[in-house]
């Protein structure tokens, strides 16, 4: 078997054109180029070198044929599809588009918010704090006077 | 048009469509003769291509359309060969198989009035009213329309007739019973 690597050489073209390729290379050879374009083109090239004249007939029967409802039909489902999967992705990129630039602008509003938010917050906070200092203060200079009140009846 | 057409939306149109079919239709014959080995098989195979790539114009991004079509037609002959009815090739096929266009060669030339002989037998082998549309349309390569218009038929008369007798003759290459 003539080694394969990965693409279609002059070898296997002209192999393949004086009937040389087993069925497994044949194989292999015809795969390989229903797949690939740059390929398929050389394969193309090499064909071109010695035309086989088809009948008068076929170029108007495939016209016609062309023409018929059920090669239309197809034809429509196809084109429909695209359409549809080009709306679905310009549907995609019109919302992506969008958040961002909710995102962009609503972004500075709320972070604006917070900071307020958090201001006032840490001022509540810190009126509790010193109330709280205030009230144990009291409490211990209450404390203080009552203890010297109670000395002052035993004098 | 002169040079190539670009893009589907280019061929796109009926009159488009019939140039890019007369531009590439000696290219995808070729091939499906070289793989079906017999001209009536090959006849399908190069419609059924251009059909699809018809049909699949929209998904054709405009480049390269040579190789688009050589790979549309290469993978309806790799379908041809995969389908269980091919594995067999029938003794009467061979007739053909050495039988390529060369035009200009003599030796060539004979073989391809050898090969047009077999097929004026296959179709003077058929039943009325088969052999004489086959001969005319197969033989001398006389459209739907022409044969209609001759003998004074429906044409689409005349396609089903046609229909019927590529069936008949391929079942006869394959060593089959017509009748």
């Amino acid at each position: 078997m003539r080694e394969w690597t990965g693409h279609v050489t002059e070898e296997w073209l002209k192999a393949w054109n004086l009937q040389q390729l087993s069925g497994a290379e044949e194989q292999m050879l015809l795969t390989h180029v229903g797949t690939c374009s740059f390929c398929a083109d050389q394969f193309a090239a090499c064909l071109e070198q010695d035309l086989t004249e088809p009948p008068a007939y076929l170029h108007e029967e495939i016209l016609e044929r062309s023409k018929s409802l059920e090669i239309q039909a197809v034809k429509k489902v196809y084109q429909t599809s695209k359409q549809m999967r080009l709306f679905l992705y310009s549907l995609k990129v019109g919302v992506a588009v969008a958040v961002s630039l909710l995102l962009l602008f609503v972004s500075p509003i709320m972070e604006k918010n917070t900071i307020q938010l958090k201001k006032t917050y840490l001022e509540s906070r810190t009126l509790t704090l010193t109330e709280k200092v205030d009230g144990v203060w009291q409490e211990f200079t209450g404390w203080l006077k009552d203890s010297g009140e109670k000395e002052d009846l035993y004098d | 048009m002169n040079g190539s057409i670009k893009g589907a939306e280019i061929i796109g149109t009926e009159e488009q469509f019939a140039e890019f079919l007369t531009k590439y239709e000696k290219l995808v014959y070729t091939l499906c003769y070289r793989m079906a080995r017999n001209p009536f098989d090959a006849q399908d195979l190069t419609q059924d291509t251009f059909l699809s790539a018809y049909q699949r114009l929209s998904e054709f991004d405009g480049a390269h359309e040579r190789a688009w079509i050589c790979k549309i037609a290469t993978n309806k002959c790799l379908d041809y060969l995969k389908s269980a009815s091919r594995r067999i090739e029938p003794a009467k096929e061979e007739t053909f198989l050495e039988l390529p266009d060369r035009g200009e060669d003599p030796e060539a030339a004979c073989l391809l009035e050898e090969s047009r002989k077999e097929v004026l037998r296959l179709c003077r082998q058929l039943p009325p009213p088969y052999n004489e549309i086959a001969e005319a349309h197969f033989y001398e390569e006389k459209s739907v329309k022409e044969i209609a218009a001759e003998k004074g038929r429906n044409p689409k008369t005349v396609q089903t007739q046609v229909y019927r007798a590529k069936a008949l003759l391929k079942k006869q290459l394959k060593g089959g019973d017509i009748l």
